[in-house]
């Protein structure tokens, strides 16, 4: 009796298995990788669990499909990726999808982004360079000029104090020549 | 007696059916690498091995989840040339490629063309569909031709041996005894048929408009159902079809 009820079970879930089969279907689009989620007959595979697993085999992102059996997700940083689908009655199935290309691509995109920043923050920093150079070399400059008008302002002082002095000594003399 | 000659020969010449055709590279798709197809767009006496030529259609398109999408702009021009043929003839192609999972149903539906052996207009709206990715759905789904087969059998994964129903339907109605020519595609030539009544099979929908077909070996079938237009073409008569192709597959 206990065999006769295993059998009609295995039947049973085998039949449910090759009439209720699902798939999944992923594709790229833009910066995202989209996964569906279906029954053969269309219908589509909701609320099931998807894992996202990356090329070492670490879980990476997980998630549930959703009224319509859709998930989306931000391209991940691998060059390849396994998408795990589970649906709410225990089926699974997977799929593999290579992202070399892409990251290639990403990555030399980001590379040249880089430079391209990398030249920026040069010019950015010549630019300002002058500009400090320019200004602490005007002032160096004002120094300079105010430092020359100051010697000029010495030197007619000066020059007033040897005319006086001149003057002094010419003084001196007449007054012990009357002497 | 020089017209009752030209009509004699012309009597055994029609023994050869016409059929619009639209062969894919493959019915059944389930790898993205596969994904690129590519369809043939002709008219043809598929039996016998020659094709006619055909002007571009009035238009080609597709059903994908219930919307039409005109593919017209896209089908290119090529020349075909069956096993019979001494000249190659003008037809269609088009590359497609299958990008998310469901049936496909291209469609075509041509420019009249003139039979002058039989004096008359013939247009054939023809059909044929191609799953995407494992989702069965769409294949029952009436594209709304003039004269349409649509299947109540799943037009794909079909043995060698299975049978095929389908109902015909003109202007949307069942057509009850109406007549369904079927026609293997002889691609090589090899099939020699024994007598002329093998070229086309007839068969006859019942009361309902339903026909039943069982398939005698691999390959593709046309399925032609005829009916007659209420209109006529320069006083012409204009024989309006419906034509459904399928692929059939031995178990091995």
């Amino acid at each position: 009796m206990k065999n006769e009820k295993n059998n009609i079970f295995i039947f049973n879930f085998s039949f449910f298995v090759f009439a209720h089969k699902i798939n999944i279907f992923s594709y790229k689009e833009g910066q995202k990788i989209f996964v569906e989620g279906y029954f053969s007959d269309g219908k589509p595979c909701k609320n099931s669990e998807i894992i996202v697993f990356d090329e070492k085999n670490n879980k990476i992102i997980e998630g549930k499909t959703d009224e319509q059996g859709f998930f989306s997700f931000n391209i991940p940083e691998t060059s390849k990726i396994k998408i795990v689908l589970i649906s709410d009655i225990g089926h699974k199935v997977e799929s593999e999808m290579k992202l070399q290309e892409k990251l290639i691509e990403r990555k030399t995109i980001r590379e040249n982004e880089r430079i391209e920043e990398k030249q920026i923050q040069q010019n950015i920093d010549e630019e300002k360079i002058r500009e400090i150079i320019e200004k602490e070399i005007n002032k160096i400059l004002k120094e300079i000029e105010k430092e020359r008008q100051r010697v000029k302002i010495h030197e007619i002082i000066s020059a007033f104090g040897y005319i006086l002095g001149i003057f002094g000594i010419i003084l001196y003399l007449r007054n012990q020549n009357k002497k | 007696m020089i017209r009752k000659i030209y009509l004699f020969f012309s009597l055994v010449l029609n023994s050869f059916a016409h059929f619009g055709m639209i062969i894919p590279s493959s019915d059944i798709v389930e790898e993205k690498e596969k994904s690129n197809i590519n369809l043939k767009i002709l008219f043809a006496h598929p039996f016998e091995g020659k094709t006619m030529p055909m002007e571009k259609p009035q238009d080609f398109g597709l059903i994908f989840k219930g919307e039409k999408t005109s593919l017209l702009n896209q089908i290119k021009e090529t020349n075909f040339k069956f096993y019979s043929d001494e000249k190659a003839n003008k037809g269609w192609s088009l590359n497609y490629t299958l990008k998310r999972p469901g049936d496909y149903i291209f469609y075509c539906i041509p420019k009249p063309y003139f039979e002058p052996a039989e004096e008359k207009y013939i247009i054939h709206y023809t059909k044929v569909i191609v799953n995407g990715f494992g989702m069965e759905e769409g294949w029952d789904k009436e594209v709304g031709l003039k004269v349409e087969i649509v299947p109540l059998v799943r037009p794909y994964g079909l043995y060698t041996g299975n049978t095929f129903y389908g109902i015909v339907k003109f202007n949307g109605k069942e057509v009850p005894f109406c007549d369904v020519e079927v026609e293997y595609y002889n691609e090589k030539g090899n099939i020699k048929a024994p007598y002329s009544p093998f070229i086309t099979q007839i068969i006859k929908t019942d009361k309902n408009g339903v026909f039943y077909y069982s398939f005698p070996k691999s390959g593709w079938y046309g399925f032609s159902a005829i009916c007659t237009d209420e209109k006529k073409i320069n006083g012409k008569e204009v024989e309006v079809a419906g034509v459904l192709w399928i692929k059939v597959y031995d178990m091995k």
